[in-house]
């Protein structure tokens, strides 16, 4: 945790399916990031269709000003559909941290530098908030566990800047229970 | 005479118009002019807009207003940016059928839609006259034209029909032969809220006239003025046949 | 250097200073219109272009401004063209395919002399192309896509800042030169999130009204501008597309009338070339090879010239912040000092052109139009092969 804080310079890639939200867990950090301090440059790629097809939202997080605000090589990856994962584990070379939904994505092996972070999001949401739509900031917490980039307070701060009051409370619960279900794997990784 | 009433509105220092000799356009000015009159429109607050054609130089430069002279087929697209940015201005188009039904077609229907308080005036001499006598969107079956040398094939718009289906708040139709008529229906267009099209049927004697054989002016006013019906004469005809003739009268959204 | 051209961006809520918000482009596009007093909007949908169009449904009217959803591009500017002559500051946004319709309406706007501003969220073009995707494809579109000669202003911005500080400054480029502006963006910009300071210490550019004695369509003073009344103040305004005399007046077989208003309309802005033209030069003082870039692809640029500084190259950076004019005395500067020049463009070569025009010196094209941005890699290596 102490080696990633220290971290200046971060690619990060939330991949899905258009519709699923991947773009609001982009902007989600990015703005947590820019309101903690860090330069931050989020963008986007999808196809002309509103809802299905592979979606991204990438986000570069910086303590000094951004020069190329793309993703180039992402630190971490966060893939909610299969065709995410299929697409963008692909790429050379391999990402160092991927964090799955596997209610939705089936990992395949990807070697040894790779570390793969399973979170059965989707179950999680609907056994524990009652509600499959809090998977996506179960998957922001785990997230968060699995780099320390930021903390649940943090990201708290962005939900309330960016978001409509009715959804604080769910997404700020799925946010502790995607760290939760994180933290004890993390610590002995 | 009647020319000294409407002579204040006219911009100073035009000795005539560039009309043709016969063309109905300068009496389309005349009823336009008295009809402002008859309204006392502050022509300090009224602007006219026409696109490009003979019918676009009815207001430019005639009218002594602000006139803004556009692009083809655009001028209810500009009149519409001139009213709803001052909506304190009274906003008059002038211009021709194939400037506002046939290239500026999609303006003039969303306009109706839209229901922006515009007076339209349509001068309908159903020919491209400018470019040389082409066929429009409104010349009628079988009549003849220079890029229709066999006769129009194609059935022409009936532009009342089009704006109220579109949601015009009021529409009118008069041919120029009909000079008092027009001008009470242009007042009634003023007055009404939203968006009013008054179509003004108007001879072409250079082009439509000489390729159709219409004979002299006198002739071609007479057998304008023998063609028109009312909406309840029309009630009683085929569609086909309706659109050979010039149905008159005035059409409100109630 | 930052790509955040007013303030330091980091510090959010910071007291006694103007927010800062992460936004995207086009809302900061869309925030700079308002801030500098735009209060007539007309548009129709496009990607990528859209969420300019939606902030200003949204913010236009809570600033007493009238925002219409127009039935298509061309109907767009003319709306803007008229709602310019009643005195309002007007804009409109789009991309390619709309651009193109859009033609016919700068064409009017420049000949005119009516000011209002067009945002170009570029695309991948030609064509229906790309929508979603980034290119650089109208640059020479927005010089040469009018009929008959016409020379626009286009500026070209880099960052979110730059949607909000550059769309400002088209807007009073447009009121002191009577001219229609051109934000020339593209999307990687216009759907760039940033921090952007929303800063209101700028200078506010209006229009001059002028007096009855004033010609509204020919001037005798040297910046060939003249005062432009409005609709509506009794000025009897004679506007018209057609070759026009000082007064309004169709002047359609006066040879000199022509001539002359052609060569002002152009001069107006080519001897203003000190104040309309700005670059930004990085680690050129002893570059022996620079990059000469604008848009998303300057920030790859600025990438690629940092990471061979840190090498040891001495790579530098000319970027474009204003497109047309073209900046030619300053590349003819640059080049003057460097062995070789790159440029990389998401199209097939386009400002190459008048590049290599201004310069002896190699201009090197680096062309890309697959819809993804140019990479800071793909600089470097080519930065490297040709120093």
């Amino acid at each position: 945790m102490s080696e990633s804080q220290a971290r200046s310079h971060w690619q990060l890639r939330f991949g899905g399916m258009g519709g699923q939200g991947v773009v609001v867990l982009g902007d989600t950090i990015a703005l947590a990031g820019a309101l903690s301090g860090w330069h931050a440059a989020g963008s986007t790629s999808y196809g002309a269709q509103a809802r299905g097809g592979a979606s991204k939202s990438d986000v570069v997080l910086s303590r000094d000003p951004i020069d190329f605000p793309h993703v180039e090589q992402p630190d971490a990856l966060v893939l909610i559909s299969q065709e995410a994962y299929d697409v963008y584990t692909a790429d050379e070379p391999r990402p160092p941290l991927v964090i799955v939904d596997s209610f939705v994505v089936h990992p395949t092996e990807l070697g040894p530098t790779v570390r793969q972070v399973e979170v059965n999001a989707t179950q999680l949401a609907i056994d524990t908030l009652d509600n499959r739509q809090g998977s996506n900031f179960i998957m922001m917490g785990a997230f968060l566990a699995s780099t320390g980039i930021l903390t649940v307070e943090e990201v708290d701060a962005a939900i309330e800047q960016k978001m409509q009051t009715r959804w604080w409370e769910l997404n700020k619960r799925a946010l502790r229970a995607g760290f939760e279900a994180v933290r004890p794997r993390s610590a002995i990784t | 005479m009647i020319l000294d009433d409407i002579r204040q509105y006219l911009r100073p220092g035009l000795a005539q118009t560039t009309f043709c000799a016969g063309c109905g356009h300068g009496l389309i000015l005349g009823a336009l002019l008295r009809a402002i009159d008859a309204e006392k429109l502050d022509m300090s607050k009224t602007v006219f807009v026409s696109g490009i054609g003979c019918a676009a130089w009815i207001p430019s430069p005639h009218i002594d207003a602000d006139t803004l002279h556009t692009l083809h087929g655009r001028a209810v697209a500009y009149a519409t940016g001139v009213k709803l940015a001052n909506p304190e201005l009274t906003v008059i188009v002038v211009s021709g059928d194939g400037d506002l039904s046939s290239i500026g077609g999609n303006h003039l229907i969303h306009a109706a839609r839209r229901g922006v308080d515009l007076t339209v005036l349509c001068a309908n001499n159903q020919i491209y006259g400018m470019t040389g006598g082409q066929t429009a969107c409104t010349t009628p079956l079988g009549a003849f034209t220079s890029t229709a040398p066999k006769g129009n094939v194609h059935r022409p718009f009936d532009l009342v029909e089009l704006v109220r289906a579109a949601g015009s708040a009021y529409a009118a139709r008069w041919p120029v032969s009909r000079p008092i008529e027009m001008t009470r229906a242009i007042r009634h267009a003023l007055q009404r809220p939203g968006f009013s099209m008054v179509e003004c049927i108007s001879p072409c004697p250079t082009h439509y006239g000489r390729m159709n054989k219409q004979g002299s002016i006198r002739e071609i006013h007479a057998a304008m003025d023998q063609n028109c019906i009312t909406p309840d004469q029309a009630a009683e005809l085929t569609r086909a046949e309706r659109l050979q003739r010039i149905v008159v009268g005035e059409w409100i959204d109630e | 250097m930052s790509p955040s051209s007013a303030t330091d961006t980091a510090k959010v809520d910071a007291p006694a200073q103007p927010t800062s918000r992460f936004v995207m482009g086009n809302v900061a596009c869309a925030e700079g219109a308002l801030a500098v007093g735009c209060r007539f909007f007309a548009g129709y949908p496009i990607t990528p272009s859209s969420e300019v169009m939606t902030t200003m449904a949204n913010r236009l009217p809570e600033e007493g401004g009238v925002f219409v959803q127009m039935e298509d591009e061309i109907a767009s500017i003319s709306a803007l063209l008229g709602a310019s002559w009643t005195g309002a500051k007007a804009m409109t946004a789009t991309s390619g395919p709309g651009f193109s319709l859009m033609m016919e309406g700068f064409g009017y706007g420049a000949f005119t002399e009516t000011p209002l501003v067009v945002v170009n969220i570029q695309r991948a073009g030609p064509c229906t192309g790309q929508a979603t995707h980034i290119g650089s494809g109208d640059v020479l579109q927005v010089r040469y896509g009018s009929h008959g000669d016409i020379l626009p202003i286009a500026l070209s911005p880099w960052s979110v800042q730059e949607m909000y500080d550059l769309t400002i400054r088209a807007f009073n480029l447009a009121e002191r030169y009577r001219v229609p502006v051109f934000l020339m963006s593209d999307e990687g910009v216009g759907h760039l999130r940033e921090s952007v300071v929303y800063h209101s210490d700028f200078t506010v550019t209006n229009r001059l009204r002028g007096g009855p004695q004033d010609e509204p369509f020919d001037t005798v003073e040297p910046d060939g501008v003249p005062p432009m009344p409005r609709f509506g103040d009794g000025a009897k305004l004679l506007v018209t597309g057609s070759t026009h005399d000082g007064r309004g007046f169709r002047r359609i077989d006066h040879p000199d009338v022509h001539d002359r208003l052609v060569r002002r309309l152009v001069d107006k802005l080519e001897h203003q070339t000190d104040d309309i033209v700005r670059v930004e030069r990085y680690h050129l003082e002893d570059a022996e090879v620079a990059v000469i870039a604008y848009g998303f692809t300057a920030r790859a640029a600025w990438a690629a010239v940092e990471r061979l500084r840190e090498r040891g190259v001495r790579a530098g950076l000319l970027r474009l912040q204003t497109l047309w004019p073209f900046p030619a005395r300053e590349i003819a500067a640059l080049g003057s000092t460097v062995k070789r020049l790159l440029m990389p463009e998401l199209n097939l070569g386009q400002l190459v052109l008048p590049a290599r025009a201004a310069t002896h010196t190699e201009v090197v094209s680096l062309t890309q139009v697959n819809g993804l941005a140019i990479s800071p890699t793909t600089i470097m290596e080519r930065l490297e092969a040709i120093r």
